[in-house]
């Protein structure tokens, strides 16, 4: 395989490319679908190919295959190539990638119980078990639906590029989707949908605890289904849960933060963004509580890489630092841009993406309070702890989240259930608004969507439950 | 490429599948990226995608692998077979159907200009930028995006066809100062006037958001006029709510219809028409070798039909509607039917309202209820009298798909072959308008 990886290199350097990579990219998935413990279906996929990139006269061209011979990696070079030159008529800016020290190196992430070793017996039972312990918790309402996918993938990767770098990995995942739909014939339908993702074997899925996280989830589902309340209509102390602040970090502070959405590149499709170049190091749009961190370098989550697809070593970036914008997401070729060294954020989803920038693991750093001294001092307020949906504009400024499980807080206890909560507000608000922070640094795992074919990879949100300073509630659907 | 497949179909039966379907697409596939009015990469595929439907003792595997290695496929069977004896019935399985063998591939789904376009796309990416510009954009972004794609279907009871087809997509969003407008074709071919109207309508939508004065709104309902692109958006969450599955499944906010019912505003017609040779969906027969057909899902604002495959039509005692999907059947050509409105006529008719050039990021808050909410992006045009009066920036439509369906007021006489980003079934569609819609905002 690296003899053609090298040969599609050569090759493409000999039309006049300046710059060529060749990644060899392949996954291995299988997958379990049930509804109510009942099976809907089951697949297993293969994707293997290689993706080529080039830079002819400036401009960057992307071609793959899944045919991997060397009759085949020719043509895909040949297709780059005559497609960078084709569309380099009206270049107005050349590509030119950041000199980079690059790795050469095989890493391998082990599964401590191997998917292979699981047997399919198990892993159905897991659904039956699932929809079993999901149904013994309904007292008053119906399980309208209770949709359960499992799905397990290994991804192997060879990345060789003209400028010397050579990385294997192999990296094995696995991730669950849970969605619960609960009826009541007053009361009306709560939904909730509930993502697991880690790198490892199946010992992550273990470890999530599934069966109980669940169980518990649809008790408190029917118990908001059954006694929410309206959220108060004037500003009252709010505290988001980890759910809740993970997801604000991954859309208004990831995303926004990625140099090339900075430049305009994604502009007709994930949109632009409210930060500009010359924010870095002077821009406050938050408090010293606001520092978010994205770190690909975290073992086992679901966002785990060590080498980005351009070969850079991957390290924790510092997107924001007690409130001050400090770093964007960089791959080699907007690293150039700014003048700084690539961050290693350069990832694709398989051999058919081209590499762009991404987030790995996104996360506000924790504070130092327990959550009870969190709310201890608050004498009405709102916890919403988990969201059910959400959206944000296309610069990543202003945004709404509907809440899923909710509190009244009263005197510093949580009270009653809330129902429906929406919570809208700008990047700037949130940041600035932040009075504490628990100590639990908590993850959920993701599929990120961006790029053109859409490409989804795999990120884990997080961080820890935030007070915020008051702020006006809405209700779905009013 | 059908005997081969064929022969595969053969070897996977006797390996011991009861049945056995193919889907093999050989694809080729050439997309030019622009950003800042001029290219951010070119992009090409070249690949080969098979599906296999397997079942034994009414359990059910989908395989999908990205290989030309047939070989591959029967070094694998083994592990599929053993996969397959560890399964249980699937509650939602179905014999597949007779097929219908004598069924004619479409042959005008082809289109040169698409495989000239795939020949040498950076022509084309000029003509975009450069009538951006002229239009007075001062900067584009988009994407110009075609393919050839060859579709076999061979199944165990003896259906073996192929067809050929193209598609050419083309969308831009083009900025005037702070403001930007938004358009997007698709469609098996395409007319270099296609592209130009694609950078006309946006940076017309651009240059009014930019001229008109940026005003605040109250959050509140609305009467609203819709562009074909958020409609295009709808119609996709729309479509999915019409699927057999979705009904069987409850994840569809029509679970609780029936057909019959009504649903929408008697002015909406819904149609699938899968014979269109200038739309990119087309195909003479579905994934389980049945001839497809015209299927009107909604008419007058009556359920006509949900979307099936023989899985869903079989649980719900109805006949397929030749839409398979193995597992989950999807639409292929969707039109609404036009109204009598011209686009001028339509923001006069409203006299006050907003009117919403591109939407992204519609989330459900309750699949069930269909409630959901979206964030507008590009123009939001401010009506007052007939005529713009402003123009305003992040609001969403928070409101539910039954209740828009059941609150349109009025529809557009010209339809549009649109697509981008976050459109991806091949629709053709009016302007429309709403009354009664929620908007928000941040305070």
């Amino acid at each position: 395989m690296i003899d053609l990886l090298q040969y599609a290199v050569d090759y493409a350097r000999s039309l006049g490319a300046s710059y060529a990579e060749a990644r060899y990219h392949s996954h291995k998935s299988f997958g379990i679908t049930s509804r109510n413990g009942l099976l809907v279906s089951s697949g297993s996929s293969i994707s293997r190919g290689v993706g080529v990139r080039v830079v002819v006269e400036g401009s960057l061209g992307f071609a793959s295959t899944n045919k991997i011979d060397r009759e085949s990696l020719k043509n895909t070079v040949e297709k780059a190539v005559n497609i960078a030159r084709s569309s380099s008529k009206i270049l107005k800016v050349k590509i030119l990638f950041s000199r980079e020290r690059l790795g050469r190196a095989r890493y391998n992430v082990p599964q401590r119980k191997s998917f292979e070793n699981i047997s399919l017996e198990e892993k159905i039972s897991l659904h039956k078990d699932l929809a079993k312990r999901v149904a013994e918790k309904i007292r008053e309402s119906k399980l309208a639906t209770l949709v359960f996918s499992y799905n397990e993938d290994v991804e192997e990767k060879i990345i060789l590029n003209s400028d010397g770098a050579y990385v294997e990995s192999q990296i094995p995942r696995v991730s669950g989707f849970v969605n619960i739909v609960l009826a009541h014939p007053q009361r009306g339908t709560i939904q909730k949908s509930e993502s697991i993702g880690a790198v490892g074997g199946y010992e992550k899925i273990e470890e999530e605890d599934l069966l109980n996280k669940m169980s518990s989830l649809t008790e408190t589902m029917e118990k908001i289904l059954l006694k929410g309340k309206e959220p108060p209509k004037d500003p009252v102390d709010i505290v988001l849960g980890s759910e809740v602040v993970g997801l604000v970090m991954h859309e208004s502070i990831g995303h926004p933060f990625e140099a090339d959405r900075i430049l305009g590149r994604e502009a007709a499709q994930a949109g632009e963004s409210y930060a500009r170049p010359d924010m870095l190091g002077s821009e406050r749009i938050g408090n010293r509580y606001a520092t978010v961190i994205d770190d690909p370098t975290i073992p086992g989550s679901y966002g785990f890489y060590l080498y980005d697809e351009e070969g850079v070593a991957a390290r924790p970036k510092y997107l924001l630092r007690e409130g001050v914008v400090n770093e964007f997401l960089h791959n080699r070729a907007t690293a150039t841009l700014f003048n700084v060294s690539s961050n290693g954020s350069s990832r694709a989803m398989d051999y058919r993406s081209e590499p762009i920038i991404r987030m790995s693991n996104t996360y506000l750093q924790p504070g130092d309070r327990s959550f009870e001294e969190l709310i201890e001092d608050i004498r009405y307020g709102v916890y919403i702890k988990s969201y059910m949906e959400w959206n944000i504009d296309d610069t990543r400024w202003g945004q709404r989240y509907g809440g899923l499980e909710a509190y009244e807080i009263i005197n510093g206890e949580l009270r009653d259930f809330i129902r429906n909560p929406v919570i809208e507000f700008t990047t700037k608000q949130f940041f600035s608004n932040i009075i504490a922070k628990s100590k639990d640094l908590r993850f959920y795992a993701g599929t990120c969507g961006k790029g053109e074919p859409s490409q989804g990879v795999p990120v884990w949100l997080g961080g820890p439950d935030v007070r915020l300073s008051k702020m006006r509630l809405g209700v779905i659907g009013l | 490429m059908t005997h081969v497949l064929s022969d595969l179909v053969k070897r996977l039966s006797s390996a011991g599948f009861d049945e056995v379907i193919i889907s093999m697409e050989y694809v080729d596939r050439t997309m030019v990226k622009i950003a800042n009015s001029q290219p951010s990469v070119a992009q090409s595929w070249s690949e080969v995608l098979i599906d296999l439907y397997l079942t034994k003792d009414k359990k059910i595997l989908v395989t999908s692998m990205t290989t030309s290695d047939l070989d591959e496929i029967l070094r694998e069977t083994p592990r599929l077979l053993e996969q397959i004896n560890s399964l249980e019935p699937s509650f939602i399985y179905a014999k597949i159907p007779e097929p219908d063998r004598e069924v004619s591939p479409l042959t005008n789904l082809v289109k040169n200009s698409t495989m000239k376009f795939m020949e040498d796309p950076g022509i084309y990416a000029e003509i975009l930028v450069n009538k951006a510009h002229e239009e007075g954009g001062e900067r584009v972004a988009g994407a110009l995006d075609g393919y050839f794609k060859r579709r076999c279907i061979a199944t165990s009871n003896g259906f073996e066809k192929c067809e050929d087809s193209t598609g050419f997509t083309v969308y831009a969003r083009v900025f005037v100062r702070d403001s930007s407008g938004h358009w997007g074709y698709g469609g098996s071919g395409f007319d270099p006037r296609d592209i130009e109207e694609v950078a006309t309508k946006a940076a017309y939508y651009a240059k009014e958001a930019s001229r008109a004065k940026s005003i605040n709104i109250d959050p509140g309902r609305y009467n609203v006029i819709l562009t074909p692109l958020v409609l295009g958006n709808f119609i996709d969450y729309i479509s999915m709510a019409l699927s057999g599955l979705g009904k069987i499944l409850g994840t569809s906010f029509f679970a609780k219809n029936n057909p019959g019912d009504q649903i929408a505003n008697e002015m909406f017609t819904l149609k699938d028409l899968p014979h269109r040779d200038d739309m990119m969906s087309s195909t003479a027969f579905d994934d389980e070798g049945l001839a497809t057909r015209d299927n009107i899902l909604i008419e007058r604002g009556v359920l006509k039909s949900f979307i099936h495959n023989t899985k869903t039509a079989t649980i719900l005692e109805t006949r397929s509607t030749a839409n398979a999907g193995w597992i989950m059947p999807r639409p292929w050509n969707l039109r609404v039917e036009p109204g009598d409105f011209d686009e001028e006529e339509l923001v006069r008719e409203m006299r006050r309202g907003l009117l919403i050039n591109n939407n992204w990021y519609t989330r459900y808050q309750n699949v069930v209820e269909g409630q959901f909410s979206t964030v507008t992006r590009d123009a939001v045009l401010v009506i007052e009298n007939g005529e713009v009066a402003g123009s305003v920036k992040r609001v969403r439509i928070a409101d539910s798909f039954p209740s828009l369906l059941r609150n349109i007021r009025g529809l557009g006489k010209r339809l549009y072959k649109t697509r981008w980003w976050e459109i991806r079934r091949s629709v053709e569609l009016p302007y429309i308008m709403i009354e009664n819609v929620n908007i928000t905002k941040p305070e």
